[in-house]
């Protein structure tokens, strides 16, 4: 797989657990400690995996 | 001295400072289209980043989505970092506007379509597309200003005064110095909105005894806001789909946004700029969030969610400074979102209506003028619809989906911006009938308020253009020659730029 292939396919999982995670498995977790948290453990890692990308580009 | 006349000292002294830099802007400016509109493509990574944030962050956030979370709880947070997390389409899309703008000298991204597509009539009609839907956007900015000013004076300045004051920045930091008067009072207030954020947020967990206190007292008396779906069921997978999707693709939907992608001079700068933005964004985001939250702990029962902020800076603990530098922070997020796109919306207007449709032989002078009439009349349409909107209420004029239904309009030319960069076979007539079936369904689901199979206009929307794009695509003929002349360029600057 290219790495463009695998960004893509990171995104795309990514995507799918923003909605798996908060809904189908915190859903009954009334606490900070449950879908707050999830989010924002979920975009660090998004942001984290962003910056692994472009910090890689060169003039 | 009354509330009132402190509010109207706070506005006055950043606007004279605002204008201050606007004016000092103005000596580096020079002649043509590229320098007022872009800059010259010449910002620096840490200009870049922060009006890419300034631009992107409005009074949606402390006003529309604290309000939201005040109402709805963590659905508003998924929603509003989904939408950062969009950003991770710009490590895609970045490099390759910025590469293919220098190479072809693109000002707007109408521009880079109608050029791509080999037809004006792409451009123009993704010209039209953005200034239908940015107005009810940039009313939403100047609505925000309005509720707030007046909810902090007690209603001594009207929500039509603040409406107007925010007008008439706009128009006159676009018109100074163009880009360049806009990124440097950008980052100004950047930095102001970041700043009176975090000093307003201090002081309300430490009202409510500290995070950790207001951690277990919101898990005791909102426990329900912790949750999806919360708040009554009102963060179904249906709405945060609904309202996420636009968002999530923000950064290529939204012009004033995507334009600028063509400023940053440098693969150095652009990378200071996805950075910086990601690293505002997370932080402005938890920070609204948790303003809304805690104005649920402090003022319970708001009937009007959207005076959560307002309402909670005019309580005792916040002292009256605080309360009119956070008025400040929110009012330069206001200002700053809606100046960027009066200075987009211009650029649009002469460059693919103007120029490429109304009058082709224009000179670049003659664009530059066109485009420059028209910011003090899209700032006029603007306030006319927020004023309407002021006088309305409930869940339609909430800011937060007046914001979200805009951005769904837009949303139709994304499937068009993919084509362009990565379909060969993308013609110019699937992206205009693309553009034109998908706006129309949007239209037509926002006015009537039809939800088919329980789903979004945007959702919808999005699903036709795309089926459109690619079935009328696959029937007409792509202008081949241009294709591969322009992708073969941008795959060989990729691979030598190390991009994905």
């Amino acid at each position: 797989m290219t790495k463009s292939k695998f960004a893509w396919v990171w995104l795309l999982g990514l995507i799918v657990a923003d909605i798996v995670f908060p809904w189908y498995v915190l859903g009954a977790v009334p606490r900070f400690s449950g879908a707050f948290l999830f989010w924002v453990v979920w975009t660090l890692i998004a942001i984290v995996s962003m910056f692994v990308l472009f910090l890689r580009w060169r003039e | 001295m009354s509330g009132t006349a402190w509010a109207w000292i706070a506005v006055g002294l950043y606007v004279i400072l605002g204008f201050a830099i606007a004016f000092a802007a103005r000596r580096h400016v020079g002649v043509g289209m590229s320098d007022f509109f872009l800059g010259d493509r010449r910002i620096g990574g840490v200009i870049s980043a922060l009006t890419y944030s300034a631009t992107t962050y409005s009074a949606f956030m402390l006003v529309g989505l604290a309000g939201l979370s005040y109402t709805s709880g963590v659905g508003a947070l998924g929603f509003e970092l989904t939408y950062l997390c969009g950003l991770f389409l710009a490590v895609f899309f970045l490099p390759r506007f910025w590469l293919a703008g220098r190479r072809y000298g693109y000002i707007t991204p109408m521009d880079l379509l109608a050029d791509r597509y080999q037809s004006k009539a792409v451009g123009a009609v993704a010209a039209v597309l953005a200034l239908i839907f940015l107005v009810p956007y940039s009313a939403a900015q100047l609505l925000g200003i309005g509720l707030l000013m007046s909810g902090l004076s007690g209603g001594g300045i009207p929500v039509l005064a603040g409406i107007l004051v925010a007008t008439l920045l706009a128009i006159a930091w676009s018109r100074i110095a163009g880009l360049r008067s806009i990124a440097w009072t950008d980052a100004f207030q950047a930095v102001v909105m970041m700043v009176s954020a975090i000093l307003l947020l201090v002081l309300i967990m430490s009202e409510l005894g500290g995070l950790q206190s207001f951690l277990s007292r919101f898990e005791n008396d909102h426990a329900a806001l912790l949750t999806v779906p919360s708040g009554g069921g009102l963060w179904s997978i249906n709405m945060f789909v609904g309202m996420t999707l636009p968002w999530f693709f923000f950064c290529l939907s939204n012009p004033q946004v995507s334009q600028r992608f063509f400023i940053p001079e440098s693969v150095k700068a652009m990378r200071q700029m996805m950075g910086g933005f990601l690293i505002f964004g997370f932080c402005y985001t938890i920070i609204a969030v948790l303003w809304g939250l805690g104005a649920k702990m402090l003022v319970p029962e708001l009937a009007n969610p959207d005076m959560a902020t307002p309402t909670m800076l005019a309580l005792p603990f916040v002292s009256k400074a605080l309360a009119l530098v956070a008025m400040i922070g929110i009012v330069a997020a206001a200002v700053s979102t809606v100046d960027s796109i009066l200075l987009t919306l211009s650029s649009v207007w002469a460059r693919d209506i103007y120029r490429g449709v109304l009058n082709r032989g224009a000179s670049e002078a003659q664009e530059l003028r066109m485009g420059q009439w028209v910011i003090p009349v899209m700032a006029m349409v603007a306030l006319v619809f927020a004023w309407q909107a002021s006088s309305k209420s409930g869940l339609d004029f909430m800011i937060a989906p007046l914001s979200a239904a805009a951005s769904a309009g837009l949303l139709m030319v994304v499937p068009s911006i993919f084509g362009a960069f990565f379909w060969r076979r993308a013609t110019a007539l699937g992206s205009v009938a693309s553009i034109v079936v998908g706006a129309v369904v949007v239209l037509l689901l926002q006015v009537t308020g039809a939800k088919p199979l329980g789903w979004w206009p945007g959702v919808w929307g999005l699903l036709v253009c795309t089926v459109v794009f690619v079935a009328v695509s696959l029937k007409t003929r792509a202008p081949v020659a241009k294709a591969n002349e322009f992708l073969g360029y941008l795959a060989e600057k990729l691979r030598a730029g190390n991009h994905v």
